[in-house]
């Protein structure tokens, strides 16, 4: 089971000008694995979350995904904010053929909706928004969890979770913040200016983040 | 051994969309609805509003009996308003389907067929009582309600096909989106939904049982009327029309997926 990327170009069109973001990644990622990947702004990093998402695709070179990966953990632009929480949850729960009401006891356990789960998402603090996302993502059992900043607002419960599911389960996390990867990681890479650089130690890609 | 593991995947993968189309299905609805229940009477509402609106127009400016004009364009405004409908909306579909793309599970045509059994369900309903009111007002009974479904199911397929295609246009050339809608009044005097093709001057006609729309509804008419008038349908000359229209939209498609680009 893994999750690979071979000289992973991508190249939007801005304004009719080619701008190259990713340049010949690298990375093979193994169940059990955890790794952080860390840049800053502007490095690349979105665009690498959506490759290792799937959803976009490379302009050159391969992503071979034999392992099941997670959308983004906490990813939020999904939700129609018109409909409730329960709404949103069963929605999301039918996509994976899940029994919505579990889906949402174990969602309503970890973020704490209580009443709020029948109203409309509007009505939620985006706190709350942040919260139902996140667990909702945890809510799923995959192979690989793919994370994009968003644990940053976990707290005790969440990381509790969290950190029994990692226990069978890859992590992917991007982020901008070695203390993160310090805490969730074994091993690091950096993203700069789209050129991805795997280090085996962690120290090693922590100090050399922080002399960049 | 390889190629019953690949299958087994397809299979498994058949499956999947089973789950996902049903819940896109759901989601568009309750997009539809918005809060409120009430939303569900005014999905139905619209085209029963409009089928009464065109049922009483004609009824006033032809001559023949009420129950028969009832059934006539009642049946034939719905195709319309089927094929309306999923060619107007087929420009955002892939706008709002973007971000739903993190699930993996989740495709563009997974959420263009999701919207198609929609409208065509909503359409085929509001027919459904149009077509009951005409016979209880004294319409004849249609001659073959198979040949009917038939029929307006090629026109949805068919429509469907030129669906992708425009979709995977409008995302390519941004600016013609406003323009799109116009495509659809083309289909309002070729596609023969408010006559009976053989009906039309020999020269009309002979260019127009080449539009496999027209033909499509041929069909419908044909189900609805039997043996009072002549038909020109062909099954296998719509059906190459939808494999056609499928191949060059799907491919059309595809190549939007491979550089989508979200903001």
């Amino acid at each position: 089971m893994t999750l690979e990327l071979n000289d992973v170009y991508k190249t939007y069109r801005v304004e009719g000008e080619p701008r190259t973001v990713l340049r010949g990644v690298h990375l093979r990622v193994e169940r059990g694995d955890t790794i952080g990947i860390l840049g800053r702004n502007g490095a690349g990093k979105s665009t690498l979350v959506r490759i290792l998402a799937g959803v976009e695709k490379p302009s050159h070179g391969t992503v071979r995904r034999r392992m099941s990966v997670s959308w983004p953990l906490g990813f939020q632009s999904g939700f129609l904010l018109n409909s409730t929480g329960m709404e949103n949850i069963r929605f999301v729960a039918r996509l994976y053929d899940r029994k919505p009401q579990r889906v949402a006891e174990f969602v309503d356990d970890l973020a704490e909706i209580g009443r709020y789960m029948y109203m409309p998402m509007t009505t939620y603090s985006s706190g709350m928004r942040t919260k139902l996302a996140l667990a909702l993502s945890l809510a799923f059992d995959f192979d690989c969890y793919l994370v994009d900043e968003a644990l940053a607002v976990a707290d005790q419960r969440f990381n509790a979770v969290i950190e029994q599911r990692l226990r069978h389960s890859a992590l992917v996390l991007i982020t901008h913040a070695p203390t993160l990867v310090h805490r969730f990681c074994r091993r690091a890479a950096i993203l700069d200016a789209g050129i991805l650089t795997v280090h085996d130690d962690l120290d090693e890609a922590l100090a050399t983040y922080n002399a960049l | 051994m390889i190629a019953a593991l690949g299958r087994s995947r397809v299979v498994r993968d058949l499956v999947a969309q089973r789950y996902v189309i049903e819940a896109l299905i759901l989601r568009d609805v309750a997009e539809r609805v918005g809060h409120g229940r009430i939303g569900i009477f005014f999905i139905f509402a619209e085209p029963l509003v409009l089928g009464a609106a065109i049922t009483a127009i004609h009824s006033v400016i032809r001559v023949g009996e009420f129950a028969e004009i009832m059934m006539f364009y009642s049946v034939g405004y719905l195709c319309f308003y089927m094929l309306r409908n999923i060619l107007n909306r087929a420009g955002m579909v892939i706008s709002v389907t973007q971000n739903l793309l993190y699930h993996s599970r989740v495709t563009l045509l997974s959420s263009f067929i999701a919207r198609h059994i929609v409208e065509f369900l909503v359409s085929i309903t509001v027919m459904t009582v149009f077509v009951i009111a005409a016979i209880l007002a004294g319409a004849r009974l249609p001659d073959s309600p198979l040949k009917m479904i038939s029929g307006f199911v090629l026109v949805m397929l068919l429509t469907q096909g030129l669906a992708f295609l425009m979709a995977a246009l409008v995302h390519e050339y941004p600016s013609i989106e406003r323009g799109a809608h116009i495509i659809s009044y083309i289909f309002l005097p070729l596609s023969g939904i408010f006559f009976i093709l053989d009906s039309l001057p020999p020269p009309i006609r002979d260019v127009l049982i080449w539009f496999p729309w027209a033909l499509a509804i041929d069909l419908l008419h044909d189900g609805m009327a039997g043996d009072r008038f002549k038909y020109h349908w062909d099954i296998p000359y719509i059906l190459g029309w939808i494999g056609f229209l499928h191949l060059l939209g799907l491919s059309a498609l595809k190549r939007v997926r491979d550089t989508l680009a979200l903001d």
